[in-house]
């Protein structure tokens, strides 16, 4: 079949220059492995990728569904022949092909992790005509793993046009097409064959294309300039100047072609604040305001800082002590305050230890064996019922007794429904956070309180691309409160967060007490919940509850919720820094056996660590 | 007779609502309604009554892939094979209505994708495959009751058949694609959590609905009502002209549509909206110069005017202005 039937031609997209060169460098030199498309919804990204064959027609892409499972990439055993002949073959699987291939998966950052874990395996294996892996994905949905991200040779950010006769051009086109595609690719046969012979002529001319040692040295140096981790980015800087400089016709590679291609190489690996950027090192995209170090910062904080001025509470600033009480929420006490929300970051990664237990849902946070017929296939359990049967297993189960059973049709194998394996497959699901956060008084010192909101911002945001359920405590003055009983809505929770008020004495006992009892009452609803309380307080607790010592009373409450167990807790400390440091939310943690950080420590801006946390 | 459906026509008020549904009829490339609103404000009505005055297609009898015999008979071919089906030396087509298909909450993957026949597999020892319901929707609407509950990763499979318009079943090594476009119609109450954008922005247009304030049209609603309740055989005999009516002019707007010219300026108004309102990608714009053109289609015109502009703004703006995850739905934005 005509990969290009009905498909948009691809000289027909209006701009993403950056993208198109991208794309015909990566079928120019198969060593850059790979292309990742960040960008907003409808900006053609998958309609270029889909275009691919109007300049490369022997190109053939082949597309993962995210439904896919491990067994359709790596192939399998041809069960069919194995019952009626008895004979064993193998199928080979998506990945596996001949002559050119493009491997496409749209929405990437929500494929499984297994399932890229092999992808990369399996294309970096290959021998041959190595497949060019081309992933497309939105940020709003979440990133694609770090030690995955690194794996792509380039990296495009791409954003809707602005200019408004380029959306005009963009409209009358799209309407040709649909009008009749047949006619409107012949408009564009002659750039197609044109661009077609340039990248032939530029793969042929690949081999001899050399690098000066001047231009190695430049490469190293861009690359240490911007803090890459690793070797690869050199090497595939290299590459890719290799493939620029023979589709632009020259042999040699000079400091202008490395220069233009730079920024496709490091939009994903840059890190960190270098030093004062030079202008190769910043990637011609990245406008707009200055925006956290990697990763998701660059596409959602952005927007994100932007729409908080609309959030209700976010610009009270200057709303002071005397006349807060007049805030619509009817708040209880005069002094309260109202905070804006903080910077926002990307979050370390937090998650609970899988156990036993089979589990319904999905998600992305913690793994878990699950009872959906969804996720890594990890080994076969005898059943007696058609449900997810391990057809391997199955099989195999009955082979020892096909000498004494009767043969019953012309099948090869004789299946009796004790030999019925079912597959067990692990995933991951989404947790319930439990945020109890402290409101009271000692918070109130403003750039704390508002650094905190910043961090359980960050927090919410985070359970949103987990899909995570998230419930809110706040406690302060004499009690604690549920603001927010357990939902999936995480955006009520940063509404709620937004206008939360800060004043009074802090309760903690309270709060750990309330979260105590939600907690419980969710695990009776539903026993294969997994919690995650998260504690956000400076511990600096001053209210007694059944009359004792607040500090003693506080000891008490955790060390008993601790030895109840399959709770994970988390404690995050927001004591300032300063010279003298109570630092009682470290206590807090040991009696409850909590992980502890400090607000500061929360962010995962470093590539290492965010892959240690996956270790 | 199985007469019992509310008829379209007898519905009061909701008129952005019909409208977005009946532009969708017109060209189902729109890509789709979603329905927001508090309950009980006749967003399910609407939407199964539609069945009704839905335009008839071409499809193959027996055929659960619901595969067009003009342009799929390829994929016909080879689904033959997959449903363990031997050739058939004949195929009979069929006119039918186009099919309003609905997604139930707590499905299973396998029921939406499909999938292989395992008790079928094990006795014969050959590979059968269970079409599931994005095969039973293709060429029809597709209807998520409550799209804001469903389970992430159905949303997921959703989300990238809409993508593609094709689905793959791939299960113990049987891969199959069959094509899988349809009109995906949605509705939710915001108050049970927002979609997540990616999914709201799949939505061609959004619609916001609320109960009906009028004194005079909630008492005609309720008697309308009693009177469908009491005897549904009459009260759907009684509309029957109306709803004649109503799909005639649907018909010919669907011959219309293709011949639809729109001027530069116009499309220069499209486009400043778009701008003004900062959407994300050129969706926006393309869904409203599909929906601008089937509005002037379902007018009787062969060209757009600004109204038809304006009225397709408001239709497909309002979902596609949150920037983020957690900025609000605000439709009334979009006026």
């Amino acid at each position: 079949m005509d990969m290009r039937k009905g498909t948009y031609p691809f000289c027909g997209v209006v701009g993403q220059k950056e993208l198109k060169l991208a794309l015909i460098l990566a079928l120019i030199n198969p060593c850059i492995s790979g292309v990742l498309i960040k960008g907003e919804k409808g900006t053609a990204k998958s309609t270029l990728v889909r275009s691919l064959p109007w300049i490369l027609p022997s190109l053939k892409v082949v597309t993962i569904p995210l439904s896919t499972d491990i067994e359709a990439l790596r192939g399998y055993l041809d069960w069919e022949e194995a019952l009626r002949k008895g004979e064993m073959r193998w199928v080979q699987g998506l990945l596996t092909g001949k002559g050119e291939r493009v491997i496409y998966v749209d929405e990437v950052n929500l494929l499984e992790e297994h399932l890229m874990d092999y992808l990369f395996w399996k294309l970096s294996s290959s021998h041959g005509h190595r497949p060019i892996l081309i992933g497309t994905m939105n940020p709003e949905e979440g990133e694609v793993g770090p030690h995955f991200l690194d794996r792509f040779g380039l990296c495009i950010q791409v954003r809707g046009e602005k200019d408004k006769e380029k959306r005009i051009k963009i409209l009358e086109r799209r309407q040709a097409h649909d009008k009749d595609p047949y006619s409107f690719a012949r408009l564009f046969e002659r750039s197609h064959s044109l661009l077609h012979h340039r990248i032939l002529m530029a793969r042929e001319r690949l081999s001899s294309v050399s690098l000066s040692r001047d231009i190695k040295g430049l490469i190293t140096n861009i690359c240490v300039e911007n803090r890459v981790e690793g070797h690869r980015a050199d090497i595939v800087m290299a590459e890719t100047a290799r493939a620029y400089a023979a589709f632009r016709g020259s042999h040699e590679v000079s400091q202008s072609h490395v220069i233009r291609i730079a920024p496709l190489v490091l939009l994903h690996r840059k890190r960190g604040p270098s030093k004062k950027n030079t202008p190769i090192s910043t990637p011609p995209v990245k406008k707009g305001p200055p925006s956290p170090p990697r990763g998701r910062g660059e596409d959602s904080s952005a927007p994100l800082t932007k729409g908080r001025e609309d959030l209700p509470g976010g610009g009270e600033r200057g709303r002071g002590d005397e006349e807060g009480g007049g805030n619509t929420k009817g708040l209880p006490l005069p002094e309260d305050q109202v905070f804006e929300v903080g910077d926002l970051f990307r979050v370390k990664r937090i998650s609970s230890p899988r156990d036993k237990r089979m589990r319904k849902g999905s998600g992305r946070r913690s793994r878990t064996y699950t009872c959906l017929i969804q996720g890594r296939y990890v080994r076969a359990r005898p059943t007696g019922v058609f449900r997810d049967i391990a057809l391997d297993a199955t099989i195999r189960a009955a082979i020892p007794y096909q000498v004494f059973r009767e043969k019953r049709s012309e099948m090869a194998i004789t299946i009796f429904p004790s030999d019925l394996h079912r597959k067990i497959r692990e995933k991951k699901s989404g947790n319930l956070l439990v945020f109890v956060v402290d409101a009271s008084g000692s918070m109130g010192a403003r750039s704390r309180m508002v650094a905190t909101k910043g961090a359980i911002l960050s927090l919410l945001l985070d359970a949103y691309q987990k899909r995570d359920r998230v419930a809110m405590i706040s406690f302060r003055g004499r009690g604690a409160r549920l603001n927010l009983p357990p939902t999936r809505s995480v955006e009520m929770a940063a509404r709620m967060l937004s206008s939360l008020p800060v004043g009074g004495r802090t309760p903690l006992v309270k709060g750990l007490i309330s979260a105590r009892e939600l907690v419980r009452s969710q695990r009776i609803k539903d026993p294969s919940l997994r919690p995650i309380v998260i504690v956000i307080t400076d511990g600096k607790n001053n209210v007694s509850v059944y009359g004792a010592d607040p500090w003693e009373e506080m000891k008490k409450v955790s060390s008993l919720m601790r030895e109840e167990g399959e709770v994970k807790y988390l404690v995050i400390d927001t004591e300032e820094e300063a010279v003298v440091q109570l630092q009682m939310g470290k206590v807090l943690a040991q009696y409850l056996g909590a992980s502890y950080f400090r607000l500061e420590e929360l962010r995962a801006d470093n590539l290492l660590e965010a892959i240690k946390e996956r270790l | 007779m199985k007469r019992s459906l509310y008829p379209f026509c007898a519905i009061v008020g909701q008129d952005m609502m019909k409208l977005a549904l009946l532009l969708n009829v017109i060209d189902p490339s729109i890509s789709g309604v979603l329905i927001r609103g508090e309950r009980g404000t006749g967003k399910s009505t609407v939407v199964r009554s539609l069945v009704d005055i839905l335009p008839s297609i071409r499809v193959i009898d027996g055929d659960p892939f619901n595969l067009s015999p003009d342009t799929e008979m390829d994929v016909y071919r080879e689904s033959r094979k997959v449903l363990g089906e031997g050739e058939e030396e004949e195929i009979h087509i069929i006119t039918r209505r186009v099919k309003v298909v609905e997604l139930p909450l707590g499905v299973t993957e396998d029921r939406v994708v499909g999938s292989l026949d395992m008790e079928y597999a094990l006795r014969k020892g050959m590979r059968r495959i269970q079409p599931g319901i994005l095969a039973d929707a293709h060429r029809g609407i597709l209807y998520v009751d409550e799209i804001n509950l469903l389970e992430d990763h159905i949303v997921d499979i959703l989300l990238d058949c809409a993508a593609m318009g094709v689905n793959t079943i791939e299960r113990e090594g049987i891969s199959f694609s069959h094509p899988s476009r349809f009109v995906l119609v949605g509705t939710m109450n915001p108050e049970e959590g927002e979609l997540r954008p990616q999914l709201l922005d799949r939505f061609g247009l959004c619609v916001n609905v609320s109960s009906v304030e009028e004194m005079e049209k909630r008492i005609e609603i309720v008697e309308r009502r009693l009177a469908f309740e009491a005897d549904p055989w009459s009260f759907c005999k009684s509309w029957e002209r109306e709803q004649n009516r109503l799909r005639e002019r649907i018909e010919k707007a669907i011959h219309l549509y293709p011949r639809v010219e729109i001027s530069r300026e116009l499309l220069v108004s499209i486009i400043s909206r778009c701008l003004e309102m900062e959407v994300d990608g050129h969706r926006a714009d393309i869904v409203m110069l599909k929906a601008a053109k089937a509005l002037a289609a379902y007018n009787g015109r062969e060209w757009v005017e600004e109204e038809d502009v304006e009225k397709a703004s408001l239709l497909a703006l309002p979902h596609r202005m949150r920037r983020s995850p957690f900025e609000e739905v605000d439709i009334t934005r979009g006026k």
